[in-house]
């Protein structure tokens, strides 16, 4: 995609800078790294599903809009009813999925995707890309 | 599906379409509104389709009902009408709470991708006039401004 460098935010390019030499894991820095990219150069119009219900235990979904929006959501067939629309990154990861009634564990979404060491996050559902020049 | 699917089955291009129509077309104020959904029954997540093969304006809707609207010129995709969250803009800080339009302009990239342009606006007058009637058919409850 030739797209000009979007300018993140704030919270989100201090955080980038600030996770750099502190990653937990391989998977983690694939992950910020990877998310990084997407926020300044993927701009997407069709929606970018980092994590799909279908695909963990807990049915939680994690979905990027245009550049660096966030939908946090619960449920198979759901249709909205449970989820947060945040406007970067650093708001995301700091959901706390039990105060939301999500899952019955104390965790923010940062932690969740921790626990399971980011297994279910999916590069690739980029639907902007997947269908370019299929027009949609 | 309802009424309208045969009709949105090929895209412009004769190809099969990805999205199924959950009801016929509306025209309102001159204005032609489709609402559809992605085919399947399987969450996709997925918004409103880039390009356009039947109408000049396609609706979403979630749980809450129709919170969404991409309007089309040429049969691409030019903006959004959006108010199905609180949005607060990057640059200036300021926000549109849910039920609120906020408007979303796009542009098309020579390589046929799309880049959304600058922080979400309120709809212009000329706007409110053309679009507003069929938006507040589709959702009675949305604030245009």
């Amino acid at each position: 995609m030739t797209q000009e460098k979007n300018k993140l935010w704030d919270v989100d390019q201090n955080l980038f800078e600030s996770m750099k030499g502190n990653y937990i894991s391989e998977n983690e820095e694939n992950f910020f790294k990877n998310i990084q990219y997407k926020q300044e150069y993927e701009c997407t119009a069709l929606n970018d599903v980092l994590v799909s219900a279908y695909e963990n235990n807990d049915e939680l979904y994690v979905v990027r809009e245009i550049f660096e929006e966030y939908v946090v959501g619960h449920g198979i067939g759901t249709n909205g009813a449970y989820e947060e629309h945040v406007m970067n990154l650093s708001e995301a990861l700091a959901l706390n999925l039990k105060d939301l009634g999500f899952i019955d564990r104390n965790l923010t979404l940062w932690e969740w995707l921790r626990e399971c060491d980011y297994a279910v996050v999916n590069y690739e559902r980029n639907y902007d890309i997947i269908e370019n020049g299929k027009r949609s | 599906m309802g009424n309208g699917a045969d009709f949105f089955s090929r895209d412009e291009r004769g190809r099969r379409s990805e999205y199924v129509s959950l009801e016929p077309p509306r025209i309102v104020n001159g204005v032609k509104g489709h609402l559809i959904k992605r085919k399947g029954d399987k969450d996709t997540y997925s918004n409103l389709p880039l390009y356009s093969n039947t109408s000049d304006v396609y609706f979403r809707q979630n749980e809450n009902g129709v919170c969404q609207a991409r309007v089309y010129t040429g049969q691409k995709t030019i903006l959004d009408f959006d108010w199905s969250h609180t949005h607060t803009n990057k640059s200036d800080g300021r926000k549109f709470p849910r039920g609120t339009v906020h408007v979303q302009i796009w542009k098309e990239n020579k390589d046929g991708s799309f880049t959304r342009l600058n922080d979400a606006r309120s709809m212009s007058n000329a706007e409110m006039k053309k679009y507003g009637p069929i938006l507040k058919d589709y959702c009675p409850t949305v604030k245009l401004r």
